[in-house]
């Protein structure tokens, strides 16, 4: 009977030894495993960006105002410019419209064509794209 | 500032380059006005006129404070990626540049830091030096983040002098790399290699040098791509709003045969004003490769033979039939193979006397730049007065100069095809060469290529 309960317990003793070494090598492995690492540098660029600055101080209103037009030579510019125009003028019809057409892409004069478009006008609207 | 709702990711991209974040951009509700009726586009102007009234007279909620920010470059960050695996752990990190548009789509060699130091081997530049500033985004090109990049795209030490050149090369004005990045334009950075670092470093020059299989020509192609990608920050439907895109955008690298050139052609490089000792690398806004092909060997021996440059001139005409006035301006490359090239110098063709052939016979007629007076396209073009005043019967060169017709011999000795590639026309790109600069270590540095160069036929 001793004999017996002896047997009995070694049996429990062992299976639960099993179960905790079963369980710490899963535990281990996992851990193990969770560990792997790999470290890169990032690719990406620190941007520079020019000086930033705000905007201009906003106009009180629209009435009377001149507001220079930027076409800067895309065909969507001077397809949609009149009915911007059109627009506008039905909601302020005192409002003066000046238009520059200063293209994208760099020319000679295109540093004095905008500073002339600045002098000029107390608001722009910039119109570009396809 | 107005624009149509596709590009207003790319208007803020360049508000945001050009320090102006606060800049109200007004988005239209369609993709294009161009051509569109008066129906159509009074309604939409009354629908954006409050937001265009707005932009005008009311502050923006967050003023932007002004702020300096000088041209220095911190070192680059160590990110940290985990996995079950090491292998897990780089598919986790593949994972993380996709979804932050870090990548080109290919799989990724780790850029470790050991990776990044043994790349930078390959120059004697500080890795902090700058090579250049990337548009649209104006990312800080130093030679260590041109290091990573080229890691990751599986390039070897020894090809950073090539990469250090093409950034230089790239960042020049006179390549405008905001107007070939951000175009919806077809635009792809072509890559030219010319002079003895082409041995050197296994660059393909022979049979179908424009195509894969060799790890130089392949991976400084990538490099550059990865390089646009990450520092100059242009990504599809954002900043790049190219419409299809174009197949060379993945990056090709063409070398010049000068071993099977005419042996009074000179070379490319030493056309654009370089020594024959030196190499150099030249970008070319790419847009489409057309083939030519040497077709008087089909010709029965009864028909007269035509001159040989005859069958290319429509090819060099053919460019941009829809849109004369707004891309004239431009340069034409043309490739010849060597046989091409070889038929050529038989009947006493240089590559100056093809210059000056194809520029007296490609000629369009003055009506297909629409109406006069031409206006702004022929400011944003160059379109010289003479040409605007021109009848609509007159005949006009496809470029301004001769010179504009860049030749180069590539290629291998097959049939007798060669290309003729057109250069994006809206806008200021040209092409650009600077000389491959070599570090001191240069002949160590070769010894690690062996064992990564793949045989080149050359018959």
């Amino acid at each position: 009977m001793r004999m017996h309960r002896f047997k009995i317990f070694l049996a429990v003793l062992l299976s639960t030894g099993f179960l905790i070494a079963s369980a710490c090598m899963f535990t281990c492995s996992s851990y193990a495993a969770t560990e792997a690492q790999i470290k890169v540098l990032d690719p990406r660029g620190e941007l520079y960006s020019a000086p930033a600055m705000p905007i201009n101080v906003r106009l009180q209103t629209l009435t009377g105002k001149k507001i220079g037009i930027l076409n800067n030579t895309k065909p969507g510019a001077d397809s949609f410019l009149p009915f911007l125009l059109q627009a506008l003028k039905e909601a302020y019809p005192t409002i003066e419209f000046k238009t520059w057409t200063i293209p994208y892409n760099v020319y000679p004069n295109k540093a004095n064509d905008l500073k002339a478009l600045a002098a000029w006008s107390d608001g722009v609207i910039g119109l570009l794209g396809d | 500032m107005l624009d149509t709702l596709p590009f207003k990711s790319d208007s803020q991209s360049a508000a945001v380059g050009a320090g102006l974040p606060d800049l109200r951009i007004i988005a239209l509700p369609v993709s294009t006005t161009a051509g569109k009726p008066a129906e159509e586009l009074l309604p939409v102007a009354r629908q954006i006129r409050q937001e265009v009234i707005d932009a005008l007279t009311k502050e923006p909620q967050n003023k932007t404070v002004v702020t300096v920010r000088p041209v220095k470059a911190k070192p680059a960050a160590i990110l940290t990626f985990s996995g079950k695996t090491a292998g897990e752990a780089e598919e986790n990190m593949e994972k993380f540049f996709l979804a932050n548009k870090w990548s080109d789509g290919l799989p990724m060699v780790p850029a470790t830091p050991e990776a990044v130091n043994a790349m930078l081997k390959g120059t004697d530049l500080s890795r902090d030096h700058i090579v250049g500033i990337a548009d649209p985004r104006k990312g800080i090109a130093t030679v260590e983040k041109i290091a990573i990049n080229a890691v990751m795209a599986g390039a070897r030490p020894a090809y950073m002098p090539v990469l250090i050149a093409t950034v230089e090369a790239l960042t020049d004005p006179a390549f405008d790399l905001y107007g070939v990045q951000a175009t919806g334009g077809l635009a792809a950075p072509l890559l030219i290699v010319s002079g003895p670092i082409i041995n050197d470093l296994n660059i393909n020059f022979s049979y179908s040098t424009a195509g894969p299989g060799w790890r130089s020509n392949s991976t400084i192609g990538r490099a550059m791509r990865l390089i646009l990608i990450n520092l100059g920050q242009a990504w599809p439907g954002i900043n790049d709003m190219k419409d299809v895109g174009n197949p060379a955008k993945f990056g090709i690298v063409m070398a010049e045969n000068e071993r099977q050139t005419p042996a009074n052609w000179a070379s490319i490089r030493e056309r654009e004003g370089f020594s024959k000792q030196v190499s150099t690398i030249s970008v070319y806004a790419s847009q489409s490769y057309r083939q030519i092909h040497d077709s008087q060997k089909y010709l029965l021996p009864s028909t007269p033979v035509k001159p040989i440059v005859d069958p290319m001139i429509p090819s060099l005409m053919s460019n941009s039939l829809n849109a004369y006035a707004e891309q004239w301006g431009e340069e034409m490359l043309i490739v010849f193979s060597p046989v091409m090239a070889e038929n050529l110098a038989k009947i006493g063709y240089t590559p100056e006397k093809i210059q000056k052939e194809l520029y007296e016979k490609g000629r369009i007629s003055r009506r297909l730049f629409g109406p006069r007076p031409l206006g702004a396209v022929a400011v944003t073009s160059g379109i010289p007065q003479w040409i605007d005043d021109l009848p609509d019967d007159a005949l006009v060169p496809v470029v301004p100069k001769s010179e504009d017709i860049k030749i180069m011999v590539s290629g291998g000795k097959g049939p007798g095809d060669g290309f003729v590639i057109d250069r994006w026309g809206f806008g200021n790109s040209h092409y650009v060469t600077k000389e491959i600069k070599l570090p001191k270590n240069w002949k160590s540095l070769l010894k690690d290529l062996s064992g990564w160069e793949t045989p080149i036929e050359v018959k």
